[in-house]
């Protein structure tokens, strides 16, 4: 008998022998639950993360625009104040 | 035909309503299509691990992997053959991880598992688990979905998402480094 024939029968062996029976049901139901609150908690950190992350963002924006603002009308300030020189004289 | 997979009409239709019950979060429908697949299941996962509480872990992970992957389903598939393809993929990780030496974290405590008895033997020493356990993952996985399925090359790649031509050359070098396995553990010799 040759080797690949030893092998197959090996193989054959191994398809027919008995397999230990398994009962995961409870396990896999709890192992799902266990998952699911960990996906929620990490959807809710997520969720604040990006919330506050918005407002920052928000806050940060405004206060540059208003910055940019003030400092647009600085050169009219000038404008005006050499007019107003230019008039008392 | 995959053997013990031969599912009829009215069970394709039975797993298509559990599937869609369990997406709408039902346990029980989930519960009827577990209990419907574990026997196959731990019958393929008996190939990745001959340790009862390493092959109940997996038995356990492929059905929580399935209940994940549950949205991608898709239906074009029966779905014993679709979980039959991830229990493929637990059991190559399985391996792989196993081949990097690292230990495997579950989250259920693999120690209440353990100190379960061996399974019997059941050859004159030398058995074919035994032998392939020599071979790298990618080798071992062409090998034993060979000689446990009787799939080809073709059927493989397509189960594990691989190229027709690597599938087929590693399939030949397994062959190879096998026979030598083998005829060191003193197979030729055994029987000839």
């Amino acid at each position: 008998m040759n080797i690949d024939k030893q092998l197959d029968r090996l193989a054959l062996q191994e398809r027919q022998a008995p397999v230990p029976k398994t009962s995961v049901a409870g396990m896999v139901l709890q192992t799902i639950r266990q998952e699911q609150v960990i996906e929620l908690r990490s959807f809710n950190r997520f969720s604040i993360g990006t919330a506050v992350a918005a407002a920052l963002f928000l806050v940060v924006t405004m206060q540059f625009f208003s910055a940019r603002d003030a400092a647009a009308y600085e050169p009219e300030s000038y404008v005006y104040a050499d007019l107003d020189a230019e008039m008392e004289q | 035909m995959i053997p013990g997979m031969d599912k009829t009409v009215e069970q394709d239709e039975q797993d298509k309503e559990d599937v869609v019950s369990s997406l709408r979060g039902d346990e029980e429908a989930y519960t009827r299509l577990l209990r419907r697949y574990e026997e196959d299941i731990a019958r393929q996962m008996w190939r990745f691990a001959h340790d009862r509480g390493e092959h109940e872990i997996l038995v356990h992970d492929v059905f929580v992997e399935a209940f994940f992957s549950l949205p991608k389903f898709g239906f074009r598939a029966p779905f014993a053959h679709w979980l039959r393809r991830i229990a493929t993929h637990v059991g190559y990780g399985f391996w792989r991880q196993k081949g990097r030496g690292r230990k495997i974290i579950h989250l259920q405590d693999p120690d209440s598992l353990a100190g379960k008895p061996a399974p019997e033997k059941t050859d004159e020493g030398i058995s074919l688990f035994g032998l392939l356990e020599k071979l790298n993952p990618e080798e071992r996985l062409v090998l034993t979905l060979t000689y446990d399925e009787g799939l080809n090359a073709k059927q493989i790649a397509e189960r594990m998402g691989w190229t027709h031509i690597m599938t087929r050359a590693r399939l030949s070098r397994a062959r190879k480094k096998l026979r030598t396995i083998a005829e060191n553990a003193g197979l030729g010799k055994e029987l000839s």
